[in-house]
């Protein structure tokens, strides 16, 4: 968590010759107008990025973080932490892998060298879920509870907005914007609804785990 | 009406009986019938309900079971990393193996943009996933049922997801026989799966239980618009549940009642309604003959009963065995034929009695002598005239009238003890039929009895005789019938008012004369109207010159059946009957024509005619007299008319003014029959007449009679001495003529002379007569030489 944080901060903090403002910018459902939190908003272009190493560990059968961002070409670690044995894997074009039923740390960590979204689950808990963003840009940010979201940006308008969410329709890949200053600095997208906590499956989970 | 009439009380009884019978049971059995499909139908739609339900719970619980195999199938690691790899192959493969384990019909993998992975079918799978355009997301488990490539199908698409796998797989499962046969099972119903690509296209079957025939194969293939109630209700009660979401009927489950059960048993059940109607029917008929019968059969008895009254018959009434309103009929009639007949005998005894004496009527002596009559029994009917019962009644009074009468009759009761029938007849006349026995004896009866009647009699307090003709006649022997005896009575009591004897007994042959009298009064009358009379004319000659002065007119009459009838005879019926002035008048009239054909033709004779007594007193004569003779060619005192001696004597005072009329006239009167009637010669003096005609009994032995000469001789010299002249008549013989001429008789008449002849004779006879004329003056010629 600290590692990814870590990264997450170096990333913004990516000096940046081009830089010439900030583009800051609030995301709401088109439905109701409620701040989308957690959204990953970057730029449509390539830049330098570097690499890094992250983990993304199973714990309570469930992925930590649920949300991973990571620069292309980065190696991720799936760390097992809970008394049960994963079955971690994807099918998402960008990296599909597949790591068969194991305890503790696998072996060998999983590198990510396309830019996409990488969706991950494990074959014996289908509830667990997680995703990575891989990006070839810098300029990237996950809206805050207010749906607000800063991106550095040149001078170059209008800019092309890469959107992505878990809730969006189809969350195998980002929606794309093109957006310009003049305009009112708010997105709005279409997200499905949360889906329904709580149900017989998780009951009978947290059952079974009382028991 | 008239059918009533024709059919009778049993029969209308029956006709009513069945026709309530009738009316009733069809109600019923309508009724019962309309339940009992009304009840069919319920019970049949409340089967379908059930049967719908069925359906429903059936196809969602199938669903949720291939729902539930299909989510195993796509959450397969082994399946998920097929379709994720990519390899077209590897996928199909895949598909397939699955699809095995599911169970389904067909399936189809589609990725996230729609493009189709793998196919285990040749459908066109646009075809498919043109069932399933409602699924709103992808990421949704739908589930429809649709018609593809002409079967039918239920269509599932579930999401094929993994981490970073998007896909879905669409699954078909047949609607097939196997599951129509598990609903039919379920719910007693036949079931029909059928389908149509678009609502304008006929349905197809898909799959089905039971047979079916091709009416129904139509009926089920056809587009309705009636979605739940379909084929004909005669054999199948129907619903048809619509499968597809749309709700656009396009694929269906029919389900089927057949009513071949229900049909059977509804036959079976008319059957018995229809043998139990007839029972009842046979039963009322038999019960309406029952009650025809013991109602119809007494009222038949009542009739014929009545019938019996009615024709005067005695009947007794009827044993009714049950009481009520036949019984109080039944009485009724015998209490009115009691009162009937003591009605009839108040009448009968009113119609055969008289009222006043108690004894038999005019109708009750005929009946008995009819009876008698019949019977060929003789007996003697004795009649008694009371003859001043009138005056009786006018000076007396009625009652004292009747007082009388009722004595006569009690004393006849008395005097004939034996008598048949003892009768009042009429006003004064009283009848009694007695056994007969010989004319002596009758007549001795007759003289007992009139004998008692005349005995004088206590009224109160006085003594009273009447007086009484008695007229007897023997039965049948004076009278075969009654109407012969109604008539030969009367004649009888007729001949008793003038008879000098007490007792008058019928003359057998004077109802033939009377029968004769009837029979000439009746016909006269047409012979005036007819010219069935003729005239004849006698002449009379001048004694002195012999020449023909004048001619009796005498009327004959040829009866056309009873030959010759005399003139006395039928101017006595016709002055009876009073025809006698139409007589006259006729004979007026023809004498007057006569007379002018003879006047035309030479002969210039006057006229002498006879008029009759009640001539003398019928005003209307000279009228008549002057109207006959208006063209008569001579002078008045040329016609004389011959009145006999009795008819002046009749009335003389008018016959006196009668004759001074006629004399005012100018005509010659002349005294007919002189001598023979009783007429004082001061009357004669006083007459206005200016002849007398001695009557023919003085003449017609003239010549050896020296009375007759003596009484000829002097009635013509007092004629002469009283300036009237003679008429001799009845002159037979030359001997009598010549005493005449001697003794200056004015004008003779006679056989010797002329007998009288027909009115075309005459001329004949005038020169006959004036070529005798030298014969008969020959002595007068003598006489004076």
């Amino acid at each position: 968590m600290r590692k990814v944080t870590a990264a997450v901060l170096a990333s913004l903090l990516w000096p940046m010759s081009a830089m010439a403002a900030n583009l800051s910018l609030t995301l709401t459902t088109s439905d109701s107008n409620a701040p989308v939190a957690g959204a990953v908003v970057y730029l449509d272009r390539v830049d330098e990025v570097a690499p890094i190493s992250a983990e993304i560990y199973q714990k309570d059968r469930e992925f930590h973080p649920k949300i991973l961002i990571l620069p292309v070409g980065s190696q991720v670690e799936f760390p097992n932490r809970d008394n049960t044995q994963h079955h971690v894997y994807s099918f998402s074009p960008a990296k599909s892998f597949n790591i068969e039923l194991y305890a503790g740390k696998p072996p060998v960590p999983v590198l990510f060298d396309q830019p996409g979204i990488v969706e991950l689950g494990c074959n014996i808990h289908d509830h667990m879920q997680a995703f990575i963003v891989i990006s070839e840009t810098t300029a990237i940010g996950q809206t805050d509870v207010s749906g607000r979201v800063t991106l550095p940006v040149t001078a170059a308008e209008p800019v092309t907005l890469k959107i992505w969410h878990p809730r969006l329709p189809d969350n195998t890949r980002p929606i794309i914007r093109t957006w310009d200053k003049g305009s009112d600095r708010s997105l709005s997208i279409d997200l499905v609804p949360e889906p329904e906590t709580g149900d017989s499956m998780n009951l009978l989970q947290r059952r079974f785990q009382e028991l | 009406m008239r059918l009533q009439t024709y059919m009778g009380f049993r029969g209308r009884l029956i006709t009513v009986m069945i026709s309530l019978v009738v009316v009733v049971s069809l109600i019923m059995a309508a009724l019962f019938m309309a339940y009992l499909f009304e009840d069919e139908k319920n019970r049949a739609n409340e089967q379908l309900t059930i049967g719908e339900r069925m359906t429903r719970e059936l196809l969602d619980r199938r669903t949720d079971l291939i729902l539930s195999r299909l989510r195993v199938v796509v959450q397969d690691f082994g399946f998920r990393s097929a379709v994720a790899s990519g390899d077209h192959g590897t996928i199909k493969s895949a598909l397939e193996n699955h699809s095995r384990r599911a169970q389904t019909d067909f399936s189809l993998l589609i990725d996230s943009t729609g493009k189709i992975l793998a196919s285990t079918t040749n459908h066109r799978p646009l075809e498919v996933v043109d069932a399933l355009s409602n699924s709103r997301a992808s990421r949704d488990i739908t589930q429809t049922f649709a018609y593809i490539g002409g079967q039918g199908y239920e269509v599932l698409q579930v999401p094929v997801e993994g981490p970073g796998l998007r896909a879905r797989l669409i699954a078909g499962f047949a609607l097939d026989q196997s599951l129509a046969r598990l609903i039919a099972r379920l719910s007693g119903t036949e079931v029909v799966f059928r389908a149509r690509s678009d609502s304008s296209a006929d349905y197809q079957i898909v799959a089905a239980t039971g047979d079916r025939d091709i009416d129904m194969e139509r009926e089920l293939t056809q587009t309705k618009d009636e979605p739940r109630m379909l084929l004909n209700r005669q054999h199948y009660f129907s619903r048809a549940i619509t499968l597809d979401n749309k709700g656009s009927g396009d694929i269906q489950a029919v389900l089927m009642i057949s009513r071949q059960a229900t049909l059977e048993s509804y036959y079976t059940r008319v059957k018995m309604i229809a043998i139990l109607v007839g029972g009842i029917l046979v039963l009322a008929i038999a019960l309406a003959l029952i009650i025809a019968r013991t109602l119809g059969k007494p009222v038949l008895q009542l009739a014929d009963y009545a019938r019996a009254v009615g024709e005067g018959q005695n009947p007794t009434p009827p044993y009714i065995r049950t009481g009520g309103e036949l019984k109080q009929l039944r009485n009724a009639l015998r209490d009115m034929l009691v009162r009937l007949r003591e009605r009839e005998a108040q009448i009968r005894y009113a119609a055969t009695h008289d009222d006043v004496t108690g004894l038999g009527n005019r109708n009750a002596l005929m009946q008995s002598a009819q009876a008698m009559f019949e019977d060929g029994e003789a007996c003697t009917l004795l009649g008694i005239q009371l003859n001043d019962l009138a005056d009786i009644n006018d000076t007396l009074g009625l009652e004292f009238g009747d007082a009388v009468l009722v004595g006569v009759g009690q004393r006849l009761r008395n005097g004939l003890p034996d008598a048949r029938m003892i009768a009042r007849t009429g006003g004064g006349e009283f009848l009694a039929l007695v056994p007969s026995s010989s004319p002596e004896q009758v007549d001795a009866l007759a003289r007992h009895l009139l004998q008692i009647v005349q005995t004088p009699q206590q009224i109160n307090g006085s003594p009273f005789s009447v007086r009484a003709s008695m007229v007897t006649m023997e039965l049948p022997g004076d009278a075969s019938n009654t109407n012969e005896l109604r008539r030969r009575l009367n004649l009888t009591f007729e001949q008793a008012e003038d008879h000098p004897e007490p007792v008058t007994r019928y003359r057998p042959g004077q109802d033939e004369s009377h029968l004769r009298e009837l029979q000439l009064t009746a016909d006269l009358h047409t012979a005036i109207i007819d010219h069935g009379l003729h005239m004849n004319y006698q002449p009379k000659l001048n004694t002195r010159t012999g020449e023909l002065v004048q001619v009796e007119a005498l009327v004959r009459w040829i009866h056309p059946e009873l030959g010759f009838v005399s003139p006395e005879e039928f101017i006595f019926l016709a002055e009876q009957s009073g025809q006698i002035h139409d007589l006259t008048a006729h004979i007026l009239e023809r004498v007057a024509e006569d007379a002018r054909a003879w006047a035309e033709q030479g002969v210039n004779a006057g006229v002498a005619i006879n008029l009759s007594a009640m001539d003398l007193t019928w005003p209307e004569l000279t009228d008549h007299l002057t109207r006959a003779f208006a063209n008569w060619h001579q002078g008045m005192e040329r016609i004389t008319l011959e009145v006999t001696e009795s008819a002046l004597m009749k009335d003389p005072e008018e016959a006196m003014a009668t004759l001074n009329r006629l004399k005012a006239l100018g005509m010659t009167l002349s005294v007919d029959d002189f001598g023979t009637g009783y007429s004082s010669l001061s009357q004669l003096r006083k007459l206005p007449v200016q002849e007398l005609k001695i009557d023919k009994s003085f003449v017609l032995n003239l010549d050896t009679e020296p009375q007759d000469q003596l009484i000829v001789k002097s009635t013509i010299d007092m004629a002469h001495g009283l300036g009237l002249k003679v008429v001799a008549e009845g002159i037979e013989n030359l001997a009598a003529w010549e005493l005449l001429q001697q003794w200056r008789c004015d004008l003779a008449q006679g056989f010797y002379l002329s007998r009288p002849v027909a009115a075309n004779q005459l001329v004949e006879t005038a020169q006959t007569l004036a070529s005798r004329r030298q014969d008969l003056t020959e002595q007068l010629l003598e006489d004076h030489s």
